[in-house]
């Protein structure tokens, strides 16, 4: 087998050896609010977890530069993560020994640079082996469901992420909030938007006077958006008290749904009509010239044929809403970025992580599920 | 029987199609060519009612299909388009299966309908039955595009320019298998095309349409006899015309009896079955003015000269 470099393996392994010397992978602080300062590479390589993690980069680094079976790559760079997490749980409490109570353990910079570059190398390796969207799913599902099930046994409870989630007893329910609060709004969107859709593809007058002012929405910055539905919404709540008992009010849930479901609606009344724009004029006159009613034309024809680009445009709403209810957070709407703000509030970053962390993974778990639907309803049209 | 009775469709300031009278008895094909943009596919559209006449009527066995709901027309005939337009996400067999599912058909009867469907193709089952159109060559397509139109029996099929996009030796096999299914089965045919000879080869009668207009109705034979002066003429006018006439009556017409000729070993021979045009096409190549006709064993029926060719070639 002849040794040809794999250009993108080699800078990715360039800079993995580059962030193991230059940057802490965690860093020691002497209690919660304050900045620690990096763990020496020397200090740690002490370790045993290290050890076994180095000593196992060392040969993944060397084959993701070279062009072998994609499938060992995946499998090599995926260990790596695997056994450096496993690695940095069981080091801390040595690494802890002799500092005070107070003092923490924190991810520190080289982690999340180290995180982001075998995520690469997985997903490139990913991609080259062309698996269907169904198995890799399945793979990177199975993936995190073995990450969080070390997490769960407690490795990495000496860490400060993991302190500050178990300062946090209702992190599961803010997280089930979160994503109540993102499809919450997607929802009635999808209920309002795909209709429009296809009233602005039949009607070239609807759509001109209807898109304008659906991008405008889009432009107003959230914060602003919400400040904006704060106003008429506790007016509302002011003069109908009935209303506010059911949440309707200035703050809280209702400008937070309120203003997702409005950002909602561009992508997808636009995508819904660009879906219906884009289906064949011989496959529907065949329908109809076949006898077809115009509901059967809609459900069994014009809309499956539609389906993958009306569900990009759902991917751009999901992830985009996500995103968002974390700023949500701020006006007391619950959710991930309840503890963002308040991390914020008490420099205390890894309670902001806390909220960042689980956004980033919903939105990216989200986007997943949603590729693999359009990558199953594309396979037999196309 | 169809009937066309004054049929105007306006769009506009145009007229489309302008006062058209036209008729199709059952059990034959009717060619309507003309220049593109002549309202062929209007006049097409307007029998299924997927457009509407100004004004006129369309009679199909003497009922005006105005009586029926456009959506119960559309099933009981069959339609085959140029795009053919096959359902993309669904697969040959649900392609074909879309009629019969319209009309509540039991899924045991479709499952039998498709597979006769197939089998009238000449396509196997298990190889094309699951596969989806993309998958599919262009005949392939035209294929279950002219079995989807079928699926229900109907007693009457348009098609619009359905071999358009074909290349001329798998046209020309479709045509010859079209033409087949529809004496086997008896159907009503109403075909759009540009193609003359494809009109000539297919039709028992040929309607020439410009301008909206039908300039003259009649049998292949009498519109290369006796075109109308104009449009008509020069579509099948041209030196090609004695040769497209001679290719409309089977060799069987003109065959005499050997006795009548020298004929000995070497004489080329002829299947019966063949049209004159190609016995003269023969005729010229062995450079032979006397052809042994054979029928389908081989065995010698007759003979055929080139007198007898000339002498049913010309005009009037
Ligand atoms: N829906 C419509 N609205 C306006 N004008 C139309 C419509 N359909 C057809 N026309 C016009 O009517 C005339 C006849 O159209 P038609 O489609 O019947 O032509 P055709 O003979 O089938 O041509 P081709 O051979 O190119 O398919 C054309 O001038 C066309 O522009
Ligand atoms: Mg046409």
């Amino acid at each position: 087998m002849p040794f040809r470099i794999d250009r993108l393996g080699l800078t990715l392994a360039v800079a993995v050896a580059l962030v193991l010397v230059l940057l802490p992978l965690l860093n020691l602080q002497p209690n919660r609010i304050l900045p620690g300062s990096g763990v020496p590479l020397g200090e740690l390589i002490a370790q045993p977890g290290a050890q076994r993690f180095i000593l196992l980069m060392i040969p993944t680094a060397i084959l993701v530069c070279l062009r072998v079976h994609p499938a060992l790559k995946l499998g090599l760079s995926a260990l790596s993560l695997l056994v450096l997490i496993y690695a940095l749980g069981s080091d801390s409490d040595a690494l802890l020994a002799g500092s005070s109570g107070f003092a923490r353990l924190a991810l520190g910079s080289g982690f999340w640079a180290l995180l982001l570059l075998l995520g690469l190398m997985m997903t490139d390796a990913l991609i080259k082996l062309e698996l269907g969207a169904l198995l890799r799913l399945l793979l990177i599902v199975g993936y995190l469901a073995a990450l969080f099930a070390l997490l769960a046994n407690g490795l990495w409870d000496r860490l400060s992420l993991m302190l500050e989630y178990h300062n946090q007893p209702t992190f599961w329910q803010q997280g089930v909030r979160h994503l109540l609060l993102a499809l919450g709004s997607i929802l009635p969107a999808l209920i309002v938007g795909v209709p429009l859709g296809i009233r602005c593809h039949r009607s070239p007058r609807v759509r001109a006077a209807l898109i304008p002012v659906l991008s405008l929405l889009q432009t107003i910055p959230s914060l602003a958006m919400f400040g904006l539905l704060m106003i008429p919404l506790s007016l509302l709540a002011l003069s109908f008290p009935l209303l506010a008992e059911f949440g309707i009010r200035g703050i809280g849930v209702a400008p937070a749904v309120l203003a997702l479901f409005l950002y909602s609606l561009l992508p997808i009344v636009s995508n819904t009509a660009a879906g219906f724009d884009g289906l064949d004029p011989a496959v529907l006159q065949a329908a109809r010239g076949m006898g077809m009613s115009r509901r059967q034309m809609l459900w069994q024809i014009e809309l499956p044929l539609a389906l993958p680009v009306m569900l990009s445009g759902l991917r751009i709403v999901v992830t985009m809403n996500i995103g968002l209810v974390a700023v949500a957070g701020l006006i007391g709407g619950g959710g991930y970025g309840t503890y963002i703000f308040q991390g914020l509030g008490q420099t205390a970053t890894d309670l902001v992580l806390l909220g960042t962390l689980p956004t980033i993974l919903l939105a990216f778990l989200a986007a997943l599920l949603i590729d693999t639907l359009i990558a199953m309803t594309q396979r037999e049209a196309r | 029987m169809i009937e066309l009775q004054g049929l105007t469709r306006v769009f506009g300031e145009r007229t489309a199609v302008d006062n058209l009278n036209l008729r199709v008895e059952s059990g034959q094909i009717c060619a309507l060519i003309g220049t593109s943009g002549c309202g062929k596919s209007t006049t097409l559209k307007m029998i299924n009612r997927l457009i509407e006449p100004t004004s006129g009527t369309v009679l199909i066995n003497g009922e005006d299909i105005r009586n029926q709901q456009p959506e119960q027309l559309r099933r009981r005939i069959g339609y085959a388009i140029q795009g053919i337009g096959l359902f993309p996400h669904r697969s040959v067999y649900d392609n074909i299966a879309t009629v019969p599912r319209l009309l509540n058909w039991s899924s045991e009867q479709v499952d039998q309908r498709v597979h006769e469907l197939l089998d009238l193709l000449k396509m196997d089952f298990d190889t094309f039955a699951h596969q989806y159109p993309h998958r599919l060559s262009g005949g392939e397509q035209q294929r279950i595009g002219v079995a989807r139109a079928l699926a229900a029996r109907p007693e009457l099929m348009l098609m619009d320019e359905p071999f358009g996009a074909l290349d001329p030796l798998t046209r020309e096999r479709l045509q010859g298998e079209l033409k087949q299914i529809q004496r086997m089965l008896g159907i009503t045919i109403i075909l759009v095309t540009h193609d003359i000879e494809e009109a000539i080869r297919l039709a028992d009668q040929i309607a020439v349409m410009d301008g909206g207009k039908l300039l003259q109705a009649a049998s292949p034979r009498e519109l290369l006899r006796n075109p109308r002066e104009g449009f008509v003429s020069q579509l099948v006018g041209g030196e090609e015309r004695a040769l497209r006439l001679l290719s409309l009556s089977p060799i069987a017409d003109l065959v005499q009896p050997t006795e009548l000729f020298e004929l000995n070993e070497d004489t080329p021979s002829i299947d019966a079955h063949l049209t004159l045009r190609d016995a003269l096409a023969r005729q010229l190549w062995q450079r032979s003015p006397v052809l042994r006709v054979v029928d389908a064993n081989g065995a010698t029926c007759g003979a055929i000269s080139v007198q007898e060719l000339l002498s049913a070639g010309g005009g009037n």
